[in-house]
């Protein structure tokens, strides 16, 4: 099999899929790669931030400046993504005032609207927040899902005709007369292998895109940070909790959908793929905490996971936070002598739309493509059509006693009011029929019981509907079971320890799932998922 | 009124030490704070489904297991029991529910195989009357039934793995459909409970029995989601049999379980019939000891805190489901008398890395220290409340969800802390 595209993308994280859309808009077709499912990696794996650029006012203000105005953009063209939590920098007693009194003049020079508030201001405007704050200001920051980020840029380039590829492991690059002319790629799920030729590549494979050079030569030199978070199985707060500090482990709170999301931390690691978080790692986190929002002391652990971020290695730095977290981009013909490659690495999810305007313009000009970006104004697919539907009016959607159809759509996620009818439209309008797709674009399976319940239940509807094709559910039900487990194992404390008996009572004491087995089946050792 | 036994715990150990000391005109009285695990999971009796633990082989020989896993394993809860009273206690369990007209039955000493709601098969010992017929699925073609509205069952993904089974042969001859409620019922929504009630009347049986005939092709044997009725299942299943024109089975499928109310419900009458005093809902909070030997318990209420005192305890609260053994950092603990608990060492050493492999994870085999006779001891060995006796999952030393011994442990050992404190 050989396929043809003006432009392939290698990776589907949001500079992938936002290369793709941009691509898409200027009249090319990209052709979109990705290993595992959209946002498997560092994008899913982040905080959901939808950074204001305050936390880099003092550290990097060229970098803040670009987050604060593609902070505007993208609550425009990409609002149904986009909770407008708003953010607050605080300050306990530990902290002093003294960051806070340049932060703020530092937001000031950069233009970025803030407005300091009294400990008792802050307290009203975010009631969970520690009685101990001595200082807040109040900063344009507000949540973002990756998942659905990444899904509506892809969404975006399909409509023009691009193609997007999940589960598909680029395995080399195809080199004509010096010139890349195309990737080697397999279908990781059927093992096919096959070829696909464009006039130019993009490598955005984030943590992986020295992988992908490797191969002919190349190196993109980078250092790999893991970060880990931690999942509750509630709200928290209801905005963003930044402490006003120099930038640490643990110092950032985002509510995300009906759970809230803390970390993060920072340690340089060797290896990409078997990742986990520490036990460790979860209690230092909490503990940071409890400090900023008591009641964390209580809460209820779901998950935590864990990402790598790329960094690229400009000099010798002594802490991976002194490393630029701006991004490049790599031109290989000028660096290397090899055209036809651009690699884009670095920078971060808010900033992913710039990334992706300067890789496109670079490659256009090198194609001799005038046309202009047009990211910036265009909403995505789901925002022409609604902003962000908060968890209120989901509730509201599944709320029996004004629901026609109640009967016939049955909710199957109970965590995370998703029904029978949201599952089959999914799978109908985006042709997925894989678990993790499914789990990272409607989030079933990824609240409380972590999919105990709604794994069965997606898999028996995809079943009725005909999707499985080779697939054995017991298989496909154990493997996310066991990822879900990843996550889990690391956070288990007294109220998950009864939610992991009941799972393990029904799996192994209802149904003999640990004796079952697939004689086809593999043990997967795939790395954790995100949320 | 001071009892002779007061029974802590209403799950399948508290509710079976209740009937024996009852059946042994003790003036009995149970005390719980929920109605326990087995009416969330329990479907059939499972007594020892694999063995040894290292290799664990599926055993048709259920008796040669236990004899080999009493001899090698002292500290298992069956070596406290021993074989004989194992094999008494199920026949006292099995004669609670004859009367009633639902019956556990199994091949005596050995295992059956069940099928269940993921297309999986489990070696299950007894089986309520409802599932019997589903056993030896892979000997003749069968029609699995679902309900569209329904999301604890999908025949469908059932069908796709019970054919899995038997790939060599061409898969097994097994069909799923899917049918609709909403065409045939008023309801508006259709929980497990709501489902059970329904297929208690008659019209609806009769409705649901002519679709399924009419989706029959050549099918022998028909398979539904445990859900055939909380009362007079049997009755439900023989009207849906004659209607169908095929034998009618039940498959145990995601929680709440039906059977498992069932159970509760059998054992409810039978004890209120017999006298014992049951109290659900409120919680044991501390409990009354002096000179090595528990007087009295503590029963929160709305009204107050209220002390019951009886001349013997049994404490079947279960595990951490239950809240028998709760976790306290890296400690497990058993809350109401402080008894030392064995336990696998800090937090990460308690679960393995694989979620469902074959092997357990450490943390389910704590559990309280019992000497033979099933009394607490001191980490030195030392009884520590003599009028004190444990019984069902708190007893650990067991990993009851991978030998699969769901609801035999139970069984056994609330049959026998009874025994034990009467002296026989």
């Amino acid at each position: 099999m050989t396929i043809k595209a003006d432009v392939i993308v290698i990776g589907g994280g949001s500079t992938g899929t936002g290369i793709a859309r941009d691509l898409a808009l200027r009249g090319l077709t990209p052709l979109l790669m990705e290993k595992r499912y959209l946002a498997a990696g560092a994008t899913g794996a982040c905080h959901g931030l939808l950074h204001s650029g305050c936390r880099y006012v003092l550290a990097d203000p060229h970098s803040s400046t670009d987050c604060y105005t593609e902070n505007r953009i993208l609550r425009k063209v990409a609002a149904s993504c986009v909770e407008e939590t708003e953010g607050m920098f605080v300050s306990l007693p530990e902290d002093g005032l003294e960051y806070q009194r340049k932060f703020l003049a530092a937001c000031s020079q950069l233009g970025i609207p803030v407005e300091e508030l009294s400990p008792a201001q802050a307290l009203a405007f975010e009631p969970n927040l520690s009685p101990e704050v001595i200082g807040a200001v109040k900063t344009p920051d507000a949540s973002i899902n990756p998942f659905t980020l990444a899904a509506e840029n892809a969404r975006a380039a399909a409509e023009r005709g691009g193609k997007i590829m999940s589960y598909t492991r680029v395995t080399g690059l195809i080199l004509e007369g010096g010139r890349v002319k195309g990737v080697r790629a397999h279908d990781a799920r059927s093992g096919e292998a096959f070829e696909a030729y464009a006039d130019f590549v993009i490598n955005a494979a984030g943590s992986w895109s020295h992988q992908v050079v490797q191969e002919i030569g190349l190196s993109i030199p980078l250092i790999y940070s893991k970060g880990s978070i931690l999942i509750f199985s509630r709200r928290l707060t209801e905005t963003v909790l930044s402490r006003c500090h120099m930038p640490a482990d643990g110092d950032i709170i985002v509510p995300s959908e009906t759970t809230s999301l803390f970390g993060t931390t920072s340690m340089n690691v060797e290896e990409l793929d078997h990742i986990n978080v520490e036990r460790h790692e979860v209690l230092a986190l909490r503990n940071e905490l409890v400090k900023m929002v008591p009641s964390a002391k209580e809460a209820r652990l779901i998950r935590a996971y864990t990402g790598v971020r790329p960094l690229f290695k400009e000099k010798e730095a002594k802490d991976d936070r002194e490393i630029s977290r701006g991004f490049v981009l790599i031109d290989h013909e000028r660096q290397d002598g090899v055209p036809g490659l651009v690699t884009i690495v670095g920078g971060k999810m808010a900033t992913h739309r710039l990334m992706a305007e300067k890789t496109v313009d670079a490659v256009c000009q090198k194609l001799g493509v005038n046309t202009l970006c047009t990211t910036h104004l265009e909403p995505l697919p789901s925002s022409r059509k609604h902003g962000f539907v908060s968890l209120r009016e989901r509730l509201r959607k599944i709320d029996p006693g004004k629901r026609k159809d109640a009967q016939k759509d049955p909710v199957i996620c109970e965590c995370e009011f998703i029904t029978r009818k949201e599952v089959e439209e999914f799978v109908k309008e985006t042709g997925a029929s894989d678990l993790d797709t499914i789990r990272a674009q409607t989030r079933v399976g990824t609240g409380p019981c972590q999919g105990t319940f709604c794994a069965y239940r997606t898999l028996g509807i995809l079943a009725e509907m005909e999707k499985l094709e080779d697939l054995s559910p017991n298989q496909a039900l154990r493997s996310f079971l066991e990822r879900r487990w990843r996550g889990i194992k690391p956070v288990v404390g007294e109220d998950q320890l009864r939610e992991e008996q009941l799972t393990e009572g029904i799996y192994a004491g209802i149904f003999n799932l640990d004796q079952e087995r697939d004689p086809t089946e593999a043990i997967t050792s795939e790395s954790s998922d995100k949320r | 009124m001071k009892h002779d036994v007061i029974v802590i715990g209403m799950g399948l150990s508290g509710l079976m030490a209740a009937k024996t000391a009852a059946d042994h005109g003790l003036k009995t009285m149970v005390l719980a704070k929920g109605a326990g695990m087995f009416q969330v999971l329990l479907g059939a009796v499972d007594l020892l489904g694999y063995y040894p633990e290292e290799n664990p082989k599926m055993l048709e020989d259920v008796r040669w297991g236990l004899e080999n896993l009493i001899q090698d394993h002292p500290d298992h809860p069956y070596a406290r029991v021993g074989l004989e009273d194992i094999e008494k206690s199920l026949k006292s369990f099995s004669e609670l529910f004859d009367p009633q007209g639902y019956h556990y039955t199994g091949a005596p000493g050995r295992n059956t195989l069940l099928p269940t709601g993921i297309g999986s098969l489990k070696p299950s010992y007894l089986m309520p009357s409802t599932m019997s017929a589903g056993a030896d699925i892979l000997s003749e073609p069968t029609l699995l039934v679902g309900f569209r509205e329904f999301g604890n069952f999908y025949a469908a993904y059932a069908t796709r793995s019970f054919r899995r089974l038997d790939q060599r042969n061409g898969g097994l001859p097994i069909r799923g459909e899917s049918i609709a409620l909403s065409d045939m019922s008023v309801k508006k929504a259709f929980s497990p409970a709501g489902l059970a009630t329904q297929l208690e009347e008659e019209g609806f049986r009769k409705k649901l029995a002519e679709k399924t005939r009419s989706m029959k092709k050549g099918e022998k044997r028909v398979g539904f989601p445990a859900v055939l009725g909380l009362k007079d299942a049997e009755k439900v299943k023989a009207d849906l049999e004659e209607g169908i024109g095929a034998k009618v089975f039940e498959l145990p499928i995601l929680p709440p379980s039906i059977p498992g109310m069932r159970l509760f419900e059998g054992f409810k009458d039978y004890l209120r019939a017999k006298g014992v005093r049951m109290i659900p809902g409120f919680e044991v909070v501390s409990a009354i000891q002096k000179n090595g030997k528990c007087q009295g318990v503590v029963l929160n209420t709305p009204v107050g805190e209220r002390v019951h005192e009886a001349d013997f305890f049994v404490l079947a609260t279960g595990g951490f489901f239950g809240g028998g053994l709760r976790a306290e950092g890296d400690r497990i603990v058993e809350p109401l008398f402080k008894l030392p608990v064995a336990q696998p060492g800090a937090k990460q050493d308690w679960f393995q890395h694989e979620f469902l492999g074959r092997k357990g994870h450490p943390i389910n085999k704590s559990g309280v220290r019992t000497n033979a006779r099933l009394n607490p001891l001191n980490e030195s060995g030392k009884v520590l409340v003599e009028n004190l006796f444990v019984a069902g999952r708190i007893l650990g030393h067991h990993d009851a969800l991978r030998e699969k011994s769901l609801g035999g442990v139970d069984i056994a050992t609330g049959y026998k802390a009874v025994r034990n404190l009467l002296g026989k």
